[in-house]
């Protein structure tokens, strides 16, 4: 009887099985906290279980989780590797247990014990006699599969090998930068790294005792045979399956207490986010928690982000930020300030994992105390000055004050098209809120807002054009106004359109610059260029632009950046940026005013070159 | 105490052998910076809002200095945290910087 | 007879070839424009008595008539080389080749370029001139603003582009602090009524009478002193200018429109010999002024032997300042010159 036990279930396998047990407790027990604990509505979980949104999950695993197409699409060696261990290994899964089934006489004959497919050769070997014959030309279909297992296990420790070259030499995968480890990490990152090595070498053993095997496997094991004598062979045999075992039930132990806790986050997180379950303002919240351990700390972030490219800030990335939230780290105060919160990490995340949303949280987690009065001396909004109702309301905002000429071009431009227009902020401006909000006060945010709003309101005006990208963004998306919020750069285009204003095409080479809250904050990114076109030579093939523009440098996101360090930045996004060094043209004051600084050429809005092209007609 | 019938107006001098280093020294490490302040009022004038109130970063720098803490803590909720005064400071004085580290002071150590 | 190039026919290069000419040797000054004189030719009168800036080029002029001075106008040193024999070879933009024993820099200085200070609104609004161009006004007898009118009231700024790290010119410049008081006096001494106010961080009166100059402009002229940085400038709908400055004494903002701006531009270091200085291997300090060997007792010399340095390409000088270095410079490079056996 325990000798039987013994044959199914010999003592080799308790390693890995121990460790399968406990991977998938973790899994059941994680999945149902996160998902029971979102702030969001608990009926937007059961809403994911919707066909249509099982479907996009199950597709989205498949292509994120498996084939991990977005790191493709950022560097192919990354992806190759990514996908030869994961999918390889899925692969390697399901043609182990369609295997087995094989062995153990087609489908229907009940259910295998987990351990039997993947430790296959090593029972094979032992029960090969008792293979059926029922099943015409079996050998055919054996050598088939044999030969699949061992292609894909060469895939897989092709994949090993690009990981181990990645971690030493990040250089190769043109990284600058690969994440720094933790305990857990490292020790889930060598049982990992051993697992195929060691499948090997058992299989390769097994199969040069036994002399079987497929290309892979078999020759290896036949290299073994020739200067091992065979009955040493077979003593071999045990230890190395032992080892295989042991590798396997550390990693799934160590995958909880490592950055490997993404492959059980991931669909779960995947699955949420279908489901449409929003992200809470707290970073406790089932749905953020998902988003923290799904970081798999690759690192795309940290070779994205330019505080890391062009600076010596190299541990607040997403990645760090994530990992010391999630092992209860407290965070620096490096960590919490000194991001520009330009959004570009989380444009090239392969998990999507909102970063700033989650860093946000942790800013506003930072105060305790808040002052609601903290604004009161603001004066109420003056309606008597109103008499004279204006169409068009222009808000230049706190930086268009420190570079004149975008107020005075955006002047000259509204009284070319025709436009009945008001100032708003000529003499005083009440910040748009966005800067303190970013700091994480936003109780003392909402007085500014208000303020603004009730300026903004009482105008009666019908359209708000702003010249500064942050204004735009949080009139935009934050203040639901009830009128019209244009940035001037779809002002103009717009006017230009309606062939309100007639500006004449000069011959000047020009580059564009996309500002971040421009461009990944509101998605404006045609209008500009359309303009130039028009009026202008523009030069457009650098990558760095859209919604994978690169910061100036200037972000108010950042309370910490010092000055030198943003002109680091600036300096090394003008390079990328405009190598040819024709004039830089941007749509934010700021932008305008840090490159400024850094360039050696000419640094223009695009509101005056509009302007400087607009000719009086006689 | 004997009552003499009169009292003597409160001391208005600073006495620099009694006042608070604490946040002068907390704000060295945290925002160095703001040790490189020349008063030269750049920031105070351009200060969105220092159009509306007295409020001016130049004269937070002399009271950190002074260790009249009262004040820097009646002022410092004023700024809208804009950034026209990092953009124009001569020194490169991070001066959003030393608004965020200030109230984060005060939000950790509250005065009596 | 030892030959020695000089570049830069300005007042440095032009008292430098006068005293080694003295000394008895020959000297070619190379100087870009067409007239030596250099920046002090755009100057009207001159701190701290007020001499006329034509009176000094005029003495100069007059010690570089030599027969061992050769002059070479609207010409550059396109390439400069060291000789394995320690001379060097120069080669002009009109491809003449000359071979010195020395070369003696005196390439001076760069006006600061006050359109980087988009928020003082130079280039922006007419009436915003640099303390250059209101020199060029006092030579031509009139301060009018751009619409033509007698300005009733003027600011002065002082400290434009230098001691700003935005502007990434952490130095003083030094003499724009007189010049400003110069100024102040001039525009009350020529017109009647106006009122003149100096913006200033610190006021730094070094000189042998610019204290006395500073005072004449309180106790004469009642020229008014604030001690605040310009933070922003704007333009009224009449065309005068509004500024935003700090009261610092007052410890208030203060506002006032203006009808005239004057920026007091700064030093800069020369940008157009870069080439040079690289190729040649000369060491620049950090705020990109040419380095001397030693602050105190080698003045006058770089890193690279034979390579002398005189006037305002090492730091911001004064016109006293730059004749005596000019002298000292001539000195030194007779007595090395001397030293060696030809």
């Amino acid at each position: 009887m325990y000798k039987y036990f013994l044959d199914i279930f010999p003592l080799f396998t308790i390693p890995f099985n121990v460790g399968l047990l406990f991977f998938i407790c973790v899994m059941l027990y994680k999945t149902i906290r996160w998902t029971t604990e979102i702030e969001d509505s608990q009926w937007k979980i059961l809403k994911g279980f919707l066909p249509q949104n099982i479907w996009a999950s199950l597709k989205e695993c498949v292509r994120e989780c498996l084939l991990h197409l977005r790191i493709f699409k950022q560097n192919f060696l990354l992806g190759y590797m990514h996908t030869s261990l994961a999918f390889g290994w899925f692969l390697l899964i399901i043609f182990g247990n369609i295997e087995a089934k094989m062995v153990r006489g087609g489908f229907g004959t009940g259910m295998e014990l987990p351990h039997y497919p993947i430790f296959l050769k090593y029972f094979e070997t032992e029960g090969s006699h008792s293979l059926p014959k029922t099943i015409i030309d079996f050998s055919i279909k054996k050598g088939f599969f044999d030969f699949m297992m061992d292609l894909l296990l060469l895939i897989i420790l092709s994949g090993c090998c690009l990981a181990y070259t990645k971690r030493f030499r990040s250089k190769t995968f043109g990284m600058k930068r690969t994440t720094k480890l933790r305990l857990g990490d490292k020790i889930t990152m060598g049982a990992l790294w051993c697992i195929f090595p060691a499948r090997l070498i058992a299989e390769s053993i097994t199969s040069g005792a036994y002399g079987t095997g497929s290309f892979l496997t078999g020759t290896l094991g036949n290299i073994f045979a020739q200067f091992i004598a065979q009955e040493n062979l077979l003593k071999c045999v045990g230890p190395f399956w032992w080892i295989y075992s042991c590798t396997l039930g550390i990693f799934f132990i160590g995958v909880p207490f490592s950055r490997y806790m993404h492959i059980l986050s991931e669909p779960v997180l995947i699955f949420m986010r279908n489901a449409g379950v929003k992200p809470s303002r707290k970073n406790t919240d089932g749905f953020s928690q998902a988003e923290i351990f799904s970081c798999s700390r690759c690192g795309v972030c940290v070779n994205n982000c330019q505080l890391a490219r062009a600076t010596e800030v190299r541990d607040i990335q997403p990645t760090y930020l994530n990992r010391n939230i999630r092992h209860h780290v407290p965070l620096s105060q490096e960590q919490l300030r000194n991001c520009l919160m330009c959004g570009r990490c989380n444009e090239t995340c392969p998990v999507q994992i909102d970063s700033i949303h989650i860093r946000q949280n942790e800013r506003r987690a930072m105060w305790t105390k808040h002052n609601a009065d903290s604004f009161s001396y603001l004066p109420p909004a003056n309606t008597a000055e109103n008499a004279d109702t204006a169409d068009v309301l222009y808000f230049g905002g706190c930086m268009t004050h420190l570079t004149p000429a975008i107020k005075l071009s955006m002047i000259k431009i509204m009284k070319a098209a025709g436009e009945k227009f008001r100032c708003l902020d000529e003499n005083e401006t009440i910040c748009c809120g966005r800067p303190l909000k970013l700091s994480g006060q936003e109780t003392e945010a909402e007085k500014l807002m208000e303020a603004n709003k009730e300026r903004i309101i009482s105008s009666g005006a019908k359209i708000l054009v702003t010249s500064c990208p942050i204004c735009y963004n949080v009139f935009k998306n934050e203040y639901n106004l009830p009128i019209t919020v244009m940035h001037h750069t779809e002002y103009i285009q717009q006017q230009m359109a309606s062939g309100r204003l007639t500006p004449e095409k000069t011959d000047e080479q020009v580059t564009y610059h996309d500002p971040c809250e421009l461009a990944r904050g509101t998605g404006v990114t045609q209008a500009p260029r359309d303009i130039l076109n028009a009026i202008a030579v523009l030069h457009d093939s650098h990558k760095q632009k859209g919604r994978l523009t690169l910061c100036c440098g200037g972000s108010l996101g950042s309370t910490k950046t010092s000055n030198e360090q943003r002109q680091k930045i600036a300096k090394d996004a003008l390079r990328h940026i405009n190598p040819e060094k024709n004039t830089l043209v941007t749509a934010c004051p700021l932008c305008k005013r840090t490159f400024a600084q850094a360039s050696d050429t000419k640094v223009l809005d695009i509101a005056e070159i509009v302007a400087t092209q607009i000719k009086k007609k006689d | 105490m004997n009552n003499f019938g009169f009292s003597i107006n409160k001391d208005k001098s600073i006495n620099m052998d009694e006042v608070s280093k604490e946040l002068s020294n907390y704000l060295s490490a945290e925002e160095p910076t703001f040790d490189s302040c020349m008063s030269c009022g750049t920031c105070s004038a351009t200060c969105s809002a220092g159009s509306f109130t007295k409020f001016s970063l130049r004269r937070i720098n002399l009271l950190v200095l002074r260790g009249q803490l009262n004040e820097v803590k009646n002022e410092i909720d004023k700024c809208m945290l804009c950034g026209k005064c990092t953009l124009l400071c001569p020194r490169n004085v991070n001066t959003r910087g030393v608004i965020v580290a200030i109230k984060q002071y005060f939000d950790k150590n509250p005065l009596n | 007879m030892k030959k020695i190039l000089i570049i830069g026919g300005g007042i440095a290069g032009m008292e430098a070839a006068h005293e080694l000419a003295a000394l008895g040797h020959s000297v070619v000054i190379v100087e870009r424009k067409d007239t030596l004189g250099g920046h002090v030719r755009k100057w009207d009168r001159l701190f701290p008595n007020k001499r006329s800036s034509e009176e000094v080029i005029a003495h100069l002029l007059q010690g570089v008539k030599h027969p061992l001075i050769e002059i070479r106008l609207k010409r550059t040193v396109v390439d400069l080389r060291r000789n394995p024999n320690g001379t060097f070879l120069a080669i002009l933009s009109d491809e003449t080749p000359i071979t010195t024993d020395a070369v003696l820099f005196c390439t001076g200085y760069h006006l600061f370029d006050a359109y980087k200070k988009e928020e003082y609104g130079y280039g922006i609004y007419n009436n915003v001139i640099t303390s250059a161009e209101l020199e060029r006004m006092f030579k031509n007898g009139k301060v009018l603003t751009a619409e033509g009118k007698t300005p009733e009231r003027i600011g002065i700024v002082h400290c434009v582009g230098s001691r700003d790290a935005k502007c990434g010119n952490l130095h003083c410049s030094r003499i724009c602090c007189v010049t400003g008081v110069k100024q102040a006096i001039e525009l009350k001494e020529l017109i009647p009524g106006v009122e003149v106010f100096n913006f200033y961080m610190d006021l730094r009166m070094f000189g042998r009478g610019f204290e006395q100059l500073y005072l004449e402009a309180q106790q004469q002229h009642r020229v008014r002193f604030v001690r605040g940085r310009l933070s922003e400038a704007s333009e009224t709908q009449d065309r005068r200018i509004y500024l935003k400055v700090d009261d610092t004494l007052v410890g208030r903002p203060m506002k006032m429109t203006v009808d005239l701006l004057v920026l007091m531009v700064g030093f800069e270091p020369r940008k157009t010999t870069l080439p040079l200085l690289e190729r040649l291997g000369i060491e620049r300090n950090e705020d990109g002024f040419i380095k001397v060997r030693d602050c105190h007792f080698d003045e006058n010399r770089t890193n690279v032997n034979g390579i002398y340095v005189a006037g305002a390409c090492t730091s911001a000088k004064s016109i006293s300042e730059t004749l005596t270095d000019a002298c000292s410079a001539a000195l030194e490079i007779h007595r090395n010159l001397s030293s060696k056996k030809s």
